[in-house]
């Protein structure tokens, strides 16, 4: 998939702007403040509708403006258009999304993961550092945008437990039913929540299993080969607690899973009910990341847990792997190559790395970069022709190209 | 804005209470009643009024009637062995223009919720219970629940289907699938997905 242009209007500080993009390589550069990153969120707006900041829209709407419209066209492998717009009005508190000027409707089925787009940013780092939310949030979209299943799963999980919540919630306040009543209640939305969490976990490993092929083969390239990444499932159904080495034990069939949380719920409901709150679930679970050193001083092989032990270096490391990871997984899965986009990437590593990746970056279909000066572009020269690179210098809310 | 009249103002304001009426179309609600003739809109007030004193719920299935007891549960012609449970009388009407199903019916006004504060005794499900179990002239074999597929339906039927269970009761449950007359490639994949989980022996 390719964005062959890009018009913002009242987005964040831009009053008006069209940009038309190159097909292999967007340099955009500027001073910190100047606007390089609302560019590309007005690319997540077209691609999946909203921001992968997570920014609310009214925050994305220019000062003293009610209104924000970014537009832009899609051209695919065998150069068919797609026109996406995404407009917000901040007065109606309305949201418009438009496939070829068609209205979306049914968002989730129209536009999810049709324009795929993977967005790397000292935001990312989240996903090493940050707590077990941004894990599932980041591994829940990718495999949401595979697959519409797991994402009507997920979302009829969140109903489920929002559900069960307010049931908990309204007897632990006010004893709003009777005992009778209330156990009735709470046996049948644990029946509900093992069902949907055996589908959700069974498919999450499942995806893992495949992922970490992706993942090895891009972390090997960034690291030393005898580090091996491993990533593991973490959840309080398997092993009392420990995490699962689902590559050792093999994936357990959904009924397997979901009699183990029949059994957790049961096992846990007191605690549930006297807490007011819902603790077992896949909502509950965790991804681990580790690095299994091998041929250290024990002569055998050592396993860190990252979130503990890594360096900073290793850390973003891991996130560019995942990413690069994330991108050739899209690709294979959706047939279409994703958009990258790298959001001041290179300023956070150190300068193997960089050529390391800058030299790999011909493999990937269009790329967005953005830097606060030109320091890396001799490097990109190198594997770039003049016309494969355009520069877009960005100041106060104005793109020169 | 200017006011015209405040009866008008009044009128429109109770119209655009209704569902699906906004405001727009409250003010040609309006403005079409002005231009009626006296002795339609006085059959419209009394439509109006005679719904609201005559309409009760069936004493036996919680449906809206005319009378103590609805005409589906007097009527001889009905098999008095089978039960289809509903949300709303307005599911009855759309499962008696099958023509199909010849049971009675119960109708639960609404569906378990604890967010929005519906639990089961905000619901019509005593008076089911009341029915398969204590009513002395009860002869039902079966109950079929025919609940809308959402989260919530979904639980109220597995909520019903826990308690009733123990009574020796069958319990079906309507199948959820393609339209027909529909093609299968241009069905949603949660529809798909369904309909081969419930797929039939044949």
């Amino acid at each position: 998939m390719l964005l062959r242009n890009l018009t913002l209007r009242n987005f964040r500080n831009y009053a008006g702007q069209d940009i038309i993009f190159n097909p292999r390589f967007n340099f955009i550069h500027g001073n910190n403040g100047e606007g390089k990153t609302n560019i590309l969120e007005a690319v997540s707006f077209v691609s999946y509708g909203r921001s992968f900041l997570g920014s609310a829209e009214a925050d994305c709407v220019r000062f003293e403006s009610d209104d924000f419209d970014v537009s832009g066209v899609y051209e695919n492998e065998i150069g068919n258009l797609y026109d996406v717009s995404a407009g917000y009005i901040k007065s109606l508190k309305k949201k418009t999304i438009r496939l070829n000027k068609e209205k979306v409707n049914r968002y989730s089925t129209e536009i999810f993961g049709k324009f795929p787009v993977v967005f790397l940013s000292p935001h990312s780092l989240n996903i090493t550092y940050g707590n077990p939310a941004e894990r599932r949030k980041f591994f829940d979209m990718l495999i949401a945008q595979t697959s519409r299943l797991y994402l009507d799963l997920l979302k009829d999980m969140v109903r489920v437990l929002k559900q069960k919540n307010a049931l908990l919630k309204n007897q632990l306040a006010s004893k709003a039913y009777s005992r009778e009543d209330f156990m009735n209640l709470l046996e049948t939305y644990n029946k509900s929540l093992s069902k949907l969490s055996s589908e959700i976990v069974y498919r999450r490993l499942r995806f893992l299993e495949e992922f970490i092929v992706y993942f090895r083969k891009s972390f090997g390239f960034l690291m030393a080969a005898d580090d091996e990444p491993c990533i593991d499932y973490d959840s309080e159904l398997f092993d009392e607690g420990k995490p699962m080495k689902f590559q050792v034990s093999g994936i357990p069939a959904p009924d397997e899973i979901k009699r183990k949380y029949e059994d957790m719920m049961k096992l846990r409901s007191g605690l549930e009910i006297s807490r007011g709150v819902s603790l077992v679930g896949a909502h509950r679970n965790d991804y681990l990341f580790t690095l299994r050193k091998k041929g250290s001083f024990t002569g055998g092989s050592v396993e860190f847990g990252l979130k503990n032990f890594a360096s900073q270096g290793e850390h973003k490391t891991f996130v560019i792997a995942l990413k690069l990871a994330e991108y050739h997984f899209l690709k294979d899965k959706l047939g279409n190559s994703p958009l990258l986009l790298l959001d001041d990437l290179l300023s956070e590593l150190d300068h193997g790395r960089v050529s390391k990746i800058v030299s790999h970056l011909m493999d990937y279909g269009q790329i967005f970069l953005t830097a606060t000066d030109l320091t890396y572009d001799n490097e990109l020269k190198r594997f770039y022709g003049s016309n494969e690179i355009s520069y877009f210098n960005v100041t106060a809310g104005k793109v020169k190209s | 804005m200017l006011n015209i009249s405040d009866t008008l103002e009044t009128l429109v304001t109770e119209l655009s209470r209704l569902p699906g009426i906004g405001r727009k179309t409250a003010q040609r609600l309006s403005m079409f009643i002005i231009k009626q003739p006296r002795e339609d809109v006085e059959k419209l007030t009394l439509a109006l009024m005679d719904i609201k004193d005559r309409i009760k719920f069936c004493r036996v299935c919680c449906n809206i009637t005319e009378d103590e007891v609805c005409r589906i549960c007097c009527s001889e012609k009905r098999s008095r062995s089978i039960i289809c449970v509903v949300e709303e009388p307005q599911d009855v009407y759309a499962i008696e223009k099958t023509n199909e199903f010849r049971g009675l019916y119960h109708v639960l006004h609404g569906r378990i919720s604890p967010l929005e504060g519906i639990g089961p005794d905000d619901i019509r499900v005593r008076e089911l219970i009341y029915r398969l179990e204590d009513d002395p002239e009860s002869k039902i074999e079966e109950l079929i629940l025919a609940l809308n597929p959402t989260v919530e339906g979904e639980t109220t039927i597995l909520y019903l289907s826990r308690i009733i269970r123990p009574l020796g009761i069958r319990i079906s449950r309507i199948a959820r699938g393609l339209p027909i007359g529909s093609d299968i490639e241009l069905a949603d994949e949660i529809t798909l997905a369904k309909a081969i989980e419930g797929r039939i022996t044949i």
